[in-house]
């Protein structure tokens, strides 16, 4: 860390870093029981439900979340920097129009399986990211990059129509509905259990990405200065988006439609610690997290229903977002 | 040196060659330009010997190594390219974007030593953009941000650097600085191979011209020997008036 923008950069990310534990820790403290906002310690020592209720629902809840936004927002850097335009997200190369396919596949025909669901949601997003990647190499049409988004374009439209046709022919009473809240998405279903089958996903996922976060610079250039540079571009480029799509993916197949995440928490990030990506990596995957988790932390106090999480991220994202662009400056950097 | 024989190149296999039987011998430490009208392969060569393309037939050694068989790391020590019109990256601001010339000497976490800051501090001071380091690269003029992909290739260091049209796009006063800094880099031994469209350009500051035509190699020599109304005339397929300003030849299309 040399320059003074990355000593901004760094200082910033270590306030995110303290500022995660404590909203991680806050959340656990969180919730409708026994009162209507805050669980009081003393309630936790002697209440034996609540106790078993922050174990087994709160716990893995937070956890999720946390995860959900960090994959999101993390694999949102990787696509803005490696297309090259800010205004992509991992839904890009007909990823979360998959998820969103194969998941409504198995709300009517697998009887909305849960485990099936999120198999099909995960399934689909790669074969998005295939069918996008094979496209793009048969089109005769301007760089890597182009075909690339143009693919993405006409792969996500195809699955787009795919599931309008699935809406249509699902039961209206059970699947519909079905098919609906999971593109909200949210988070009351998560166990334990899904809690451990998205850990070691999305363990390995960031660390590859994190390992990997100063090769991404060069895959923002041309193909032939990152190769000048030393860097496969082609290749490295595909395992980063195979990376990406992964921790989304499994996110995804998880919580539904958590929308805006993956495009707004790195623009926020890059103003808050610049750009280059050695520095934006983390702090997108620390700020995806605090702010996902607390998206979740709202959905589940404010009312005893719940507000769906893809809602409230959406909402909220856009706001924030709005205000940023209103602020010129934040601190040093523009 | 660097040897190309008998080199053959056509794209995704299409039966059309891009270039056709290129042989020629390019001296080390010197400018050579590749000269030659739009579409002529002069960018496919640089791409050729940047490694980037590979010959569909024949061989392109540089000081006796095969292109195609260096690893990224040596061969990115070895070679430094800059491409016309890089894009500013993201946001990068002008340091950062010249400290990516270090990559083939960091390690996977992008820790720099402090030889590699005094590598990028020494590239922003010969291009004359220290003033200017903490600026967004995409705020630079266009002549800027020619400058600091040079610069970029700088701090590489590498011993042959591969230009693809380093002044299309710049006015008198910038063409001039680019040539300029490409003299001072020819002084300190490095190697430069440029593409240009312009033989003015070419004469001004090559050691040697490869005047390139529909993919063939029309003639290579000193400007002297090869920027001849024949010869020009022949590449361009328009009627020139060749002039010598400074003992240099100078070309006017006839109108």
């Amino acid at each position: 860390m040399i320059f003074e923008t990355h000593r901004i950069g760094r200082r910033r990310t270590w306030i995110l870093a303290v500022l995660s534990v404590v909203i991680l820790a806050g959340s656990v403290l969180l919730g409708r029981y026994p009162g209507p906002i805050v669980t009081p310690i003393s309630v936790i020592e002697s209440d034996a439900l609540a106790r078993d209720l922050i174990l087994h629902v709160r716990l893995p809840r937070i956890g999720a979340a946390f995860l959900l936004g960090a994959s999101l927002a993390a694999a949102g850097a990787v696509f803005q920097t490696v297309f090259r335009n800010p205004l992509v997200d991992a839904g890009f190369l007909g990823v979360s129009q998959g998820a969103a396919f194969g998941a409504s596949l198995a709300i009517v025909f697998a009887a909305g399986n849960a485990g099936v669901i999120q198999a099909g949601a995960a399934v689909f997003a790669f074969v998005g990211l295939a069918l996008s990647y094979g496209l793009a190499r048969r089109i005769r049409l301007g760089d890597e990059i182009l075909r690339l988004v143009l693919s993405g374009i006409v792969v996500g439209a195809f699955y787009a129509a795919g599931t309008g046709i699935l809406k249509y022919v699902a039961d209206p009473q059970k699947q519909l509905p079905d098919i609906t809240y999971w593109m909200l998405g949210g988070l009351w279903g998560i166990t334990g259990r899904d809690f451990l089958e998205l850990l070691p996903v999305v363990v390995l996922g960031l660390a590859y990405i994190l390992a990997m976060r100063w090769r991404l610079n060069l895959l923002a250039m041309k193909d032939e200065t990152a190769f000048s540079l030393g860097a496969a571009p082609g290749r490295e480029r595909l395992a980063m988006l195979i990376v990406a799509v992964a921790v989304t993916s499994v996110g995804v197949a998880k919580a539904g439609q958590v929308a805006w995440v993956g495009l707004i928490v790195p623009h926020i990030a890059r103003r808050l610690v610049g750009s280059e990506t050695r520095t934006l990596l983390p702090a997108s995957i620390l700020l995806g997290g605090i702010f996902v988790l607390g998206c979740d932390d709202l959905a589940r106090i404010v009312l005893s229903g719940e507000i769906p999480l893809g809602i409230l991220t959406s909402f909220l994202g856009t706001l924030l977002f709005l205000a940023l662009l209103l602020r010129k400056k934040i601190g040093g950097l523009e | 040196m660097i040897e190309l024989q008998g080199v053959w190149f056509s794209y995704n296999g299409r039966s059309s060659s891009v270039l056709s039987d290129v042989s020629v011998i390019l001296r080390s430490g010197a400018v050579t330009a590749l000269l030659g009208p739009n579409g002529s392969g002069k960018t496919t060569l640089l791409n050729l010997l940047l490694g980037w393309l590979k010959p569909g037939e024949g061989e392109i050694r540089i000081s006796g190594r095969t292109v195609g068989t260096l690893s990224g790391r040596d061969r990115s020590r070895l070679i430094g390219h800059v491409a016309p019109d890089e894009p500013a990256v993201l946001e990068l601001d002008v340091r950062e974007y010249v400290f990516l010339g270090r990559t083939p000497y960091l390690g996977l976490s992008g820790r720099p030593e402090p030889d590699d800051l005094q590598a990028v501090e020494s590239a922003l001071e010969t291009v004359d953009l220290l003033s200017k380091a903490g600026r967004p690269v995409r705020t630079l003029s266009t002549g800027e941000r020619q400058l600091a992909a040079v610069a970029r290739a700088l701090a590489q260091d590498p011993d042959l650097f591969l230009l693809d049209e380093p002044t299309s796009h710049l006015d008198l006063a910038n063409t001039r600085r680019v040539l300029r800094l490409l003299d001072r880099l020819r002084s300190r031994g490095k190697t430069i191979i440029l593409t240009t469209h312009d033989p003015n350009t070419a004469s001004v500051l090559a050691d040697e011209i490869v005047i390139l035509r529909a993919g063939r190699v029309l003639a290579s020599g000193t400007p002297a020997a090869v920027m001849t109304d024949e010869i020009l005339g022949a590449a361009y397929g328009v009627e020139v008036d060749v002039r010598l300003i400074d003992g240099r030849p100078h070309v006017l299309a006839r109108l």
